[in-house]
């Protein structure tokens, strides 16, 4: 029987049928998107209610969040759960949900921020305290992506930002960039 | 919708899943994720500026669809300018450096990725998204007869793709 070449073969109409149709790009996407839209005026803020106290996702709210986890790390305390770096990230993530004219200070924030954390592992990389320099290096990622992320929010069309993210977005991939990893 | 972020937030998580893929494979696949993420915003910005006069009885996907083929077609024309590139299916070649190395064998996915994009739009939007051959005519605005055209000289670019020294090269790809 001849072969026919405008027609695929059971094997190969097997093989489209098995790639994917749907497919979460991740959750950059979603807020670039979303800050596009906010830009245009063509999205707002769902209204939200404050808590008593401190609002959730609220920049000072999420400022406040990591440097209450440098200030518990660099105080030596191991207080909360272990966390992968992941977790670490993604608890960032939902903290963040800045309005637009408070963004610029939170970049400031979470740079300040980062620069602590390097001048405190620096320290701590003397003492020789590995599990303690690896916890520093996850804060100090945290705190470098809380910053990366809002630049990126501001400006949503950088590819090199979007780079950073990705770049940070990535898994550690050995066990030992993961171990011992303690958040508050 | 309103102009309300978590209606929005909660359309977008609903039907992006589905946009990514067309997306990604219509603009090359993972070697053009950047230009995937650029159309999938600028299809929510077109949609949500037209939304005031979509009518909700006729399937958002398939409107939100259309929006999205639009904006990946402006893509693969912003890209195409000053290339080599027909649409008709006489002379196609690869893009510049996503020329496949005919002694490796590729999986399917980098065999579509591979195809000149008039090929590829076609062969996606036929054989993955289920389109028929009159849908897709309308859709990109060309005669049935290339459709059906584009979709042969497509399956047979990416069976040599996957069989390398096998069947016969795809006359249209010219490896020069």
């Amino acid at each position: 029987m001849p072969y026919d070449e405008t027609e695929w073969t059971a094997e190969e109409r097997e093989a489209l049928e098995r790639l994917p149709r749907e497919e979460d790009p991740g959750r950059l996407l979603e807020e670039r998107t979303v800050a596009a839209l906010k830009a245009r005026g063509l999205l707002r803020p769902t209204g939200r209610r404050e808590p008593r106290g401190a609002r959730v996702g609220h920049p000072a709210w999420w400022a406040a969040a990591i440097a209450a986890g440098l200030a518990l790390f660099f105080g030596g305390l191991a207080l909360g759960q272990a966390r992968s770096s992941a977790a670490a990230r993604d608890l960032v993530l939902a903290l963040r949900d800045a309005d637009a004219a408070e963004r610029p200070s939170l970049v400031q924030e979470t740079g300040s921020l980062y620069v602590d954390a390097v001048a405190s592992l620096a320290q701590l990389r003397e003492s020789g305290n590995e599990a303690a320099v690896g916890t520093g290096v996850e804060v100090g990622l945290a705190a470098l992506y809380a910053a990366a992320y809002e630049l990126a929010r501001l400006h949503p069309g950088d590819r090199r930002l979007r780079e950073v993210l990705r770049a940070l977005e990535t898994p550690a991939t050995t066990e030992s960039d993961t171990a011992g990893v303690h958040w508050f | 919708m309103d102009g309300d972020e978590d209606a929005f937030r909660a359309l977008y998580r609903r039907h992006t899943p589905r946009l990514w893929p067309l997306l990604g494979r219509m603009l090359g696949g993972a070697g053009f994720r950047a230009d995937a993420e650029d159309a999938v915003q600028e299809t929510w910005i077109r949609a949500v500026q037209a939304l005031p006069s979509f009518r909700w009885e006729a399937a958002f996907s398939t409107w939100l669809t259309g929006i999205a083929l639009n904006c990946a077609r402006e893509t693969l024309r912003k890209r195409k300018r000053g290339a080599e590139l027909s649409t008709d299916g006489v002379l196609e070649r690869l893009d510049g450096g996503r020329r496949p190395d005919p002694e490796r064998r590729m999986d399917l996915e980098e065999a579509i990725a591979a195809l000149p994009d008039g090929y590829r739009t076609v062969l996606v939007l036929h054989d993955i998204e289920g389109f028929t051959h009159l849908e897709i005519s309308e859709r990109l605005e060309i005669a049935v007869g290339t459709s059906k055209s584009q979709l042969h000289h497509a399956r047979r670019a990416v069976r040599s793709h996957l069989e390398p020294g096998g069947r016969d090269e795809p006359d249209a790809i010219r490896r020069d």
